[in-house]
């Protein structure tokens, strides 16, 4: 019996952005990667694109947030909604991508 | 002590974006990294740095290390790395960062300086341990000293009560009896007067005057003494004959001499001269005879005579008496005797009048002494300065 060798090959594409993350990067306390280090990479991909936000928190140090949502949320908002909604989640030494979307309507009434 | 003695340095400097991992093996080393890029100062890595933040980036994972001085205190050093929980702080000069401290060094200093600082204490410790015993055994000699003294005074005062009570009784029994033969005397010739012949007269009188003088001279010499006990006797010496006062005192014993047909035969110089107090000479010169005509035998011959020795002329006064037992000569000038033995003439006495040669003697700077051979007389001899105008 004749021994042979197959090759399977799986092509897929993908178009990625740098940063990693568009929007929100939430730094986990005793993460390997220090927001120091981070804002160093991030600031040779997009110069002057994210703010950094210092937390008071047991789990989380930090927060990366991309400067085109602050313009549309507040600082305070934004940070008491993840307070709620994200923190509780994460996990120590943990690197955490926040997607987040904002969606402004106006709506007005007029009598005439 | 100052900051600027413990300086390192020769610290090891790296990039804020240098990772841990590299580090790592200088901080066994080195134990401590400076995290700087070019002129900017970022902070200080240590292990413990790496342990509480455990990031990959340098700079990630500094903590607060206060910069101090040159010019501050070990004190505040110590103070502020406990504050901010570190073991080495940064140095810096004109905003730039020179050298590290290291708790590890200041501690190893204070460590030196503090067993340096224990021998000491140790050392005057002992001092002073030594200088207390040293201390407690002066207190004690002092205090054994202090007792003895105390102790001596007692006895001298003991002494004299005892002395003084023995003298008033001596001299009140020496004074009766020269007054009670000078009032039985007087009483005799009060009544008698008349039919007693001028022979008769003359010879009560010479009694009279004898036993007047006596009790002048006893009452003399208790005065003096009590003078000289007292500190009031005052020496005023001077230049003098020692002969010339030998002769005036001669005079005053002749009545004594001829009673007891006794010849006193002076052999000084009248060249010889002392310097001492003329009445205090006199008055030894006085005792002395009357002492050596008391217990000299009748017709016999007192000699009285002089030798220069050195700066000192020593006069003799040699009798021919009864002499001086060896037990008496041990005490004979000594305050508790102060009794005499009785003349060849039955005379009595009180002793004081030796006790009072020896004072004065001594007083002027001399000494005195006696020497005798009992059945075969007795031989005092006294020492007196010399004066310097003396030609022999």
């Amino acid at each position: 019996m004749e021994n042979t060798m197959k090759y399977l090959i799986s092509l897929t594409f993908e178009e990625i952005k740098l940063p990693p993350f568009q929007e929100i990067l939430i730094i986990g306390k005793n993460s390997p990667h220090g927001k120091h280090g981070i804002s160093k990479s991030f600031e040779s991909l997009i110069p002057n694109g994210f703010e950094i936000i210092d937390i008071n928190d047991d789990k989380v140090d930090s927060v990366f947030v991309n400067k085109r949502i602050l313009v549309k949320i507040s600082k305070e908002k934004l940070i008491d909604l993840l307070r709620a909604k994200v923190f509780p989640f994460i996990s120590e030494g943990e690197l955490l991508r926040v997607d987040l979307k904002i969606a402004i309507s106006y709506t007005s009434e007029e009598k005439f | 002590m100052k900051a600027e003695h413990f300086i390192k340095r020769d610290f090891l400097v790296a990039s804020p974006f240098t990772g841990v991992a590299e580090l790592k093996e200088q901080l066994v080393d080195h134990f401590a990294v400076v995290i700087k890029e070019e002129d900017q100062y970022f902070g200080i890595l240590t292990a413990l740095d790496i342990v509480r933040k455990p990031h990959i980036i340098a700079i990630d994972c500094l903590s607060n290390k206060t910069p101090i001085k040159k010019s501050d205190s070990i004190s505040n050093i110590l103070l502020q790395m406990k504050w901010d929980r570190t073991e080495v702080l940064p140095v810096f000069e004109a905003n730039s960062v020179v050298g590290l401290i290291f708790k590890n060094d200041v501690l190893e200093y204070l460590n030196e300086f503090n067993k340096e600082l224990v021998s000491q204490i140790e050392q005057q410790h002992k001092k002073f341990e030594e200088q207390q015993s040293e201390f407690k055994l002066k207190i004690q000699q002092q205090k054994a000293d202090i007792e003895k003294i105390v102790e001596q005074r007692t006895n001298e005062l003991i002494d004299l009560v005892e002395t003084k009570d023995k003298f008033i009784s001596i001299i009140a029994h020496e004074l009766k009896n020269p007054f009670n033969s000078i009032l039985g005397f007087l009483d005799l010739l009060k009544k008698n007067w008349q039919k007693y012949d001028a022979e008769k007269i003359h010879m009560m009188l010479d009694q009279l005057y004898h036993s007047s003088t006596i009790t002048f001279d006893l009452l003399n010499n208790l005065l003096n003494w009590t003078n000289i006990k007292n500190g009031k006797f005052h020496l005023n010496q001077e230049s003098i004959s020692i002969s010339e006062v030998l002769n005036e005192e001669l005079n005053n014993v002749h009545l004594m001499t001829k009673q007891k047909n006794i010849v006193i035969n002076d052999q000084i110089d009248e060249r010889t001269k002392a310097y001492c107090d003329k009445n205090l000479l006199r008055i030894i010169f006085r005792n002395l005879i009357t002492n050596s005509i008391k217990y000299s035998r009748v017709k016999s011959e007192i000699i009285v005579s002089a030798v220069e020795k050195e700066e000192f002329i020593e006069i003799h006064i040699k009798d021919f008496g009864i002499g001086i037992k060896p037990e008496v000569l041990e005490v004979i000038f000594k305050n508790h005797t102060l009794k005499s033995a009785i003349g060849t003439a039955n005379e009595s006495g009180t002793g004081l009048g030796l006790l009072m040669c020896k004072e004065y003697i001594e007083t002027g700077g001399g000494k005195i002494w006696v020497e005798s051979v009992l059945g075969q007389g007795a031989e005092f001899k006294f020492t007196i300065p010399k004066s310097d105008k003396n030609p022999l």
